[in-house]
């Protein structure tokens, strides 16, 4: 018996999609055929086997976030834009009061400092004034602790 | 006596049986909001079939990491010609056959690479990735590894008829249309790739 020309109305006849007179006719040949009850056994066999092993494959097969990266490719370059103009727009938002605060808080520091810099009978500049730096002159410089005296009790190096 | 064949059989195309009459009308609805810019609509689409795009590339392609890219590109192109999409047949059937096209791309892709990087002696098995997953046991595994690698046996063009009349439930009619074959072609190549796939596995089916 040639197969070849039966495997097509097997597959249909699993399909159920043959027409009544001709799936009345092929299942009488069946009945009379253990060959064709092999093959139609055999194809049945082959096709659940192939698409458990693919529906189980492809379980797996795309990674996370498959729709959200589809649709990122997907965006038009002028809605891209607008979504990073819509984060720095947000950003700015946050920080503006962090921003605000901050000069404000300079603001009451230099005051303060411009005015306890009066208290100090030293040349003061400006800058210290605000910066609330302690005044730095030449006499200044004296009274600072910068020499270290030398302990007779240790030899020197050079004799 | 064959009806014992056929008992607790159930038709091995859930994908083309479960397209009622409402959910073609719901896809219409989707494809015809996604046309005029729903890009809301175009995500439902996506969702809704991904996972069966995934399938017939997976059999296409085996297992691998272009599996991913493949789908991506198949719903990238059918979004930019989703204008030209008359409804003639569903959904899906558009959507396979963008996939099928697509996958024997990255077929003839992954030819040039190997052809230009690995000896002649290699074929493109080398670009299959195990499958491992842990919720199966091994044996399941192994039979799995085991018919994606008789799958890859095929030349390109047989693997597309099998993947499409076997694996997808499409009638040799539709398998034909889709890839833009002669009816008789398509059932030569079905019966060669059938000969071949049932010498490799079957110790897997009995």
């Amino acid at each position: 018996m040639k197969m070849d020309h039966y495997t097509d109305r097997l597959l249909h006849l699993l399909d159920g999609t043959l027409e009544p007179d001709v799936e009345a006719q092929l299942r009488s040949e069946i009945n009379q055929s253990v060959e064709l009850q092999e093959e139609l056994s055999r194809l049945q066999a082959l096709r659940g086997l192939l698409q458990d092993s693919m529906k189980a494959s492809s379980d797996s097969a795309l990674r996370p976030f498959f729709t959200d990266r589809l649709m990122k490719q997907l965006e038009p370059e002028h809605l891209k834009q607008i979504e990073h103009d819509d984060i720095a727009f947000f950003l700015t938002k946050l920080f503006r009061p962090v921003a605000v605060a901050g000069f404000i808080v300079a603001m009451f520091f230099a005051v303060y400092n411009v005015n306890i810099s009066g208290d100090f009978a030293s040349e003061t500049t400006t800058a210290e004034a605000i910066l609330g730096l302690p005044p730095v002159n030449t006499l200044s410089v004296y009274d600072l602790d910068l020499f270290v005296e030398e302990d007779p009790t240790t030899p020197s190096s050079n004799p | 006596m064959f009806d014992i064949l056929l008992n607790g059989y159930e038709p091995l195309n859930p994908i083309l049986l479960n397209l009622s009459d409402s959910k073609v009308d719901a896809d219409k609805e989707y494809v015809d909001r996604a046309k005029k810019g729903d890009r809301k609509a175009f995500r439902v689409l996506v969702d809704t079939y991904q996972q069966q795009v995934a399938m017939t590339v997976v059999s296409m392609l085996g297992p691998s990491a272009e599996v991913d890219d493949v789908v991506q590109e198949t719903f990238i192109k059918c979004y930019q010609s989703l204008g030209r999409f008359r409804g003639d047949s569903s959904f899906l059937t558009y959507l396979k056959r963008i996939a099928i096209n697509k996958s024997l791309d990255a077929l003839r892709r992954r030819k040039r690479f190997l052809g230009r990087f690995l000896s002649r002696d290699d074929d493109n098995k080398q670009m299959q990735e195990p499958v491992y997953d842990s919720d199966f046991s091994y044996e399941r595994n192994e039979q799995v590894n085991l018919v994606h690698t008789a799958i890859q046996e095929l030349p390109p063009n047989h693997r597309a008829v099998i993947v499409l009349r076997m694996i997808e439930g499409y009638s040799t009619e539709e398998t034909a249309e889709m890839l833009n074959l002669p009816y008789g072609t398509v059932l030569s190549r079905l019966s060669r790739a059938q000969k071949k796939l049932k010498d490799i596995l079957t110790p897997l089916m009995s």
